[in-house]
């Protein structure tokens, strides 16, 4: 996917214009946020269950290169044919060849946002092959030519009617109301499901102990993407890797809570290798591609390493005013919200992401709900430390030394206060970048008698009397 | 007992009624009040920048501003915040660091530090009027109680009818240097939260969060629906004089 | 060796020198988390309680006390769904008489997903039933296929009294028993509900791409 995180200012100015994406926005977080709410009011024990999961997590960065290791022995014990990418091209690089040697024409795609971060698609059109994304909502942007929206919900701004035209334009098929178009994505691609030579997916998490991928879904797409083709590639970001199944379980008790609050996902695949011996089902061939692209070198910044614990169950999102507001296109590229930032800000060139951790009001929401407790607002200002290192900020270097100087300060403000106390001129001056737009649609404040002034004149007037 | 007051740049100039109103609560609940000299900007906005450097100077002249001991009150959430973040700017070991730590340890918002003490359950305040609260989100996951000691304080004034959003909590989208740079946003955020307020058809407006007020009242102004737009403690002590606040 | 190959070797080599770099300047160590919270026990009342979880996924739970009763609840509910093929596990299932119960149905054997896309109903065993979130655990072996749960609109699952467990922290030790030769199953699935989808709209919509409905059949008797 095209990176285009240096226009997120432009974005969402053009993102709070549009009229229907508010709304959708407005309709989706406040659903997803009570859903959760009712669930977690009623999770017993939640808090201990939310330390178990963190522990989960971050015991697995402590030991990431180990487990990494014990992985790969594990999975290719059971059969699993493991990779290694250190970027994009490399991964792609795997993939097209493994799909190459299994004359792979058509292949089937679970959701999988690091398979949008490597821009496998293209590459493997570019090979030959087919490839359908087989989750509603990413078939649904697939057809429409765009990026997905939220981590969870990836067509959450494209109406029924949206849809109703897609299916029509692009499928030749026909319905109107939402079970209707269900029904026609799921005839649609059953097909394709059937035909398939390769299926590929993400992978929520990765087990060291026994080898195993672990899949979390509510369709049935990625169970029927890992049960009928001959071949399974799964791809994964090396900080997915967790010790043991005892991990997995504490992690499952928490993330489909946090992001549905539902106390399970429909369906969750363990899968520890090919098809054995005398099965009639499941890949016959199975891949594990451990991808790079960025990771490795965080996990040697002590604060900045915790981005990577992120379990994505896109709670930081629903209850973001900014993310509540623009939307996921916004932050130009995969991850949108919270986390989108943190995680952009670590894996792209930092030329690309200045604005991105100046987008946030650091009111702190994301860090109450996320079950890990994952520090975004400290993540945010460490990164505002690293831009602000890099660029002059000469209004801001002048109002320190103001402030150093608390008799020159109390001078320049009583200055202000005596040619424009209304503060309908100051506002205005060219070189105040944004304080003009500020004062457009606030009225500005009045610059009053200071307080100090007024409690001397009180304490001089107590003293006469 | 005694205390040191700490005013924020933005309250000292263009809201020290509620300063005044600080004091006068303090007063009344036999605080006194020492106001120590020299105070510009607690280091926020360039802590906010991403400026550490600027950041931890303003920061160190205020361990010298407040080096007198005794708790430090403020009416700011977000500054007391900052106050509580001095110790990540010093290494630890040194002096300054150590200094860092009393401060933090010793730096109260208002209406925590008067929800605390004693006879804050019984101030006698009495207004009549309809208040709307607006929660700051400075003021959440500071403390336990941070966020509920403005609404305590305020369901003790009699006859005082308070009123809250759905999402009295929402971020009101200023954000310091958020407003300026992602003002698009910033307004969106904004105009929710005046159209959430205006809809429970307040006759004022209450906050414990100087900054808040200044961007909601500053914002319903233009809108051309102005509501006075309080501090938490010029409503207390509002109803402490028991005659017509001056908004009214 | 192929370029590809290598090209793994050496991303290998540089990510795990890196990640290993990386912890060398910055260690940490993780503290032990609090203690699980104690699990719901299986008591006299489970069958309720797993009721009780099913309800509100749209699945129905019948009880049987024995494998006539089991047949019957079978008989019905391929009736209900207007099935007219099944398949379903062999050996797990072999002892229940369910091919007499479904002797007006066309009988489909375990084989490639293509043979299996058009069959109305699929039946298998459950290895455990969480009763905390009401899901199904099916561990795949020879004779018990993944499509029997998956490609069917119309799916249910027997569940054996001895199946009944708390919750998913019991999963781990299901899946350490299940293996053939001491190694792990190839697949564990975990089927709470059927399929579902909000995609479009935020609506719920049941059956996408799995199955649109689930029954369950309580075998409550001790074997």
């Amino acid at each position: 996917m095209e990176v285009n995180t240096r226009n997120f200012r432009p974005l969402s100015a053009c993102a709070c214009r549009d009229a229907n994406l508010r709304a959708v926005l407005d309709h989706a977080t406040r659903h997803f946020q009570n859903i959760r709410k009712l669930s977690m009011d009623v999770f017993s024990g939640r808090e201990d269950h939310f330390a178990r999961a963190r522990a989960a997590r971050f015991t697995a960065l402590s030991r990431l290169p180990d487990l990494l290791e014990q992985l790969e022995e594990n999975a290719t014990a059971a059969g699993t044919v493991v990779h290694w990418a250190a970027d994009a091209a490399e991964a792609r690089a795997i993939i097209t060849d493994i799909a190459k040697a299994a004359n792979a024409r058509v292949i089937v795609k679970g959701k999988s946002m690091i398979t949008e971060e490597i821009g496998l698609n293209p590459a493997l059109e570019a090979a030959g092959a087919e490839v359908w994304e087989t989750d509603l909502g990413e078939f649904i942007v697939q057809l429409a030519g765009e990026p997905p929206s939220h981590i969870i919900a990836p067509a959450l701004h494209k109406s029924r009617q949206d849809v109703v035209k897609l299916f029509a334009e692009k499928l030749n098929l026909h319905g109107e109301s939402i079970p209707e178009l269900t029904m026609l994505a799921r005839q649609a691609l059953r097909e394709k499901f059937l035909a398939a030579d390769m299926g590929i997916t993400g992978a929520n998490m990765a087990v060291a102990a026994t080898g195993s991928v672990v899949l979390v879904e509510n369709e049935g797409n990625i169970r029927m993407s890992t049960t009928c083709p001959r071949v399974h590639v799964a791809l994964m970001s090396l900080e997915k890797v967790v010790a043991d199944m005892d991990a997995v379980a504490d992690i499952l008790r928490v993330l489909p809570r946090s992001t549905t609050g539902q106390k399970m996902s429909s369906y969750v695949s363990v899968l520890t290798g090919p098809r054995r011996q005398g099965e009639t089902d499941g890949a016959q061939e199975m891949h594990l591609v451990i991808l790079d692209n960025g990771r490795s070198k965080i996990l040697a910044d002590p604060l900045l390493r915790q981005a990577l614990a992120c379990i994505r169950c896109g709670a930081c999102l629903n209850v973001c005013p900014v993310y509540q507001t623009i939307g996921g296109h916004a932050y130009g590229w995969i991850y949108p919200g919270p986390i989108g930032t943190l995680l952009s800000s670590l894996l792209l060139p930092h030329a690309e992401t200045r604005d991105l951790p100046f987008g946030c009001t650091l009111c702190g929401a994301c860090k109450r709900t996320c079950p890990l407790s994952i520090d975004h607002p400290k993540l945010m200002m460490a990164l505002r430390e690293r831009v602000a290192a890099k660029r002059q900020n000469r209004m801001g270097a002048a109002h320190s030394l103001l402030a150093r100087h608390p008799r020159a300060y109390r001078m320049a403000v009583g200055a202000a206060r005596a040619v424009d106390p209304q503060l309908d001129l100051l506002p205005r001056l060219p070189g105040l970048p944004g304080l003009s737009e500020f004062v457009d649609s606030r009225h500005p404040p009045e610059l009053k008698k200071p307080f100090t002034a007024r409690r001397a004149k009180a304490k001089a007037k107590k003293e006469r009397s | 007992m005694q205390a040191h007051l700490f005013i924020p740049c933005l309250v000292e100039d263009c809201h020290p009624e509620a300063a005044e109103a600080v004091v006068e609560v303090l007063e009344h609940l036999n605080v006194e009040v020492h106001h120590p000299a020299g105070q510009t900007c607690c280091g926020q906005l360039a802590y906010k920048t991403g400026d550490l450097k600027n950041a931890r100077v303003l920061a160190a002249r205020y361990l010298d501003v407040f080096a007198a001991p005794g708790p430090v009150v403020c009416p700011s959430g977000s500054c007391v915040k900052m106050v509580r973040t001095y110790p990540e700017l010093f290494a630890p070991g040194t002096d300054e660091h150590a200094r860092a730590l009393d401060l933090a340890a010793r730096t109260f918002e208002f209406c925590e530090f008067v929800a605390g003490l004693p006879g804050a359950d019984q101030l006698g305040a009495h207004l009549k009027t309809r208040a709307c609260y607006h929660g700051s989100c400075q003021l959440q996951g500071q403390t336990d109680d941070g966020a509920e000691a403005p609404r305590k304080l305020l369901r003790g004034v009699r006859g005082l009818t308070l009123v809250e959003a759905d999402r009295a909590d929402r971020c009101c989208g200023f954000g310091g240097i958020f407003s300026l740079q992602f003002t698009a946003v910033s307004n969106a955020l904004v105009e929710d939260k005046c159209r959430e307020i205006l809809a429970l058809e307040p006759e004022i407006l209450v906050s414990a969060e100087p900054s808040c007020l200044m961007n909601i009242s500053g914002h319903l102004a233009r809108l051309g629906k102005p509501l006075p737009a309080l501090h938490v403690a010029q409503v207390l002590a509002a109803g402490l004089k028991k005659e017509t606040p001056p908004w009214k | 060796m192929t370029a590809s190959v290598a090209a793994s070797k050496n991303a290998r080599a540089a990510m795990l020198a890196t990640l290993r770099k990386g912890l060398a300047d910055a260690p940490f160590v993780v503290p032990a988390p609090p203690a699980r919270p104690a699990s719901v026990p299986i008591g006299t009342d489970a069958w309720e309680r797993l009721a009780a979880v099913l309800e509100p996924l749209g699945e129905r739970l019948r009880m049987a006390g024995n494998r006539a009763e089991a047949c019957e609840h079978v008989a019905d509910i391929a009736r209900e769904r207007q099935a007219r093929t099944y398949t379903r596990w062999d050996t797990a299932l072999d002892g229940l008489g369910l091919d007499e119960a479904l002797s007006s149905l066309v009988r489909v054997a375990p084989g490639p997903c293509k043979d299996l896309g058009q069959v109305d109903l699929g039946l298998a065993l459950a290895h455990g039933a969480l009763v905390e979130s009401g899901s199904m655990v099916l561990v795949a072996a020879p004779g018990r296929h993944r499509a029997a749960s998956l490609l069917p609109p119309a799916s249910v699952i027997l569940v054996p009294k001895s199946a009944l467990l708390p919750d998913v922290s019991h999963m781990p030790a299901l899946l350490a028993r299940y293996g053939e030769d001491g190694r792990t199953p190839s697949c564990l699935n975990l089927v709470t509900g059927p399929s579902s989808t909000a995609d479009i709209e935020l609506v719920l919509v049941r059956g996408v791409h799995g199955p649109g409905t689930l029954d369950v059949i309580a075998l409550d008797w001790d074997d």
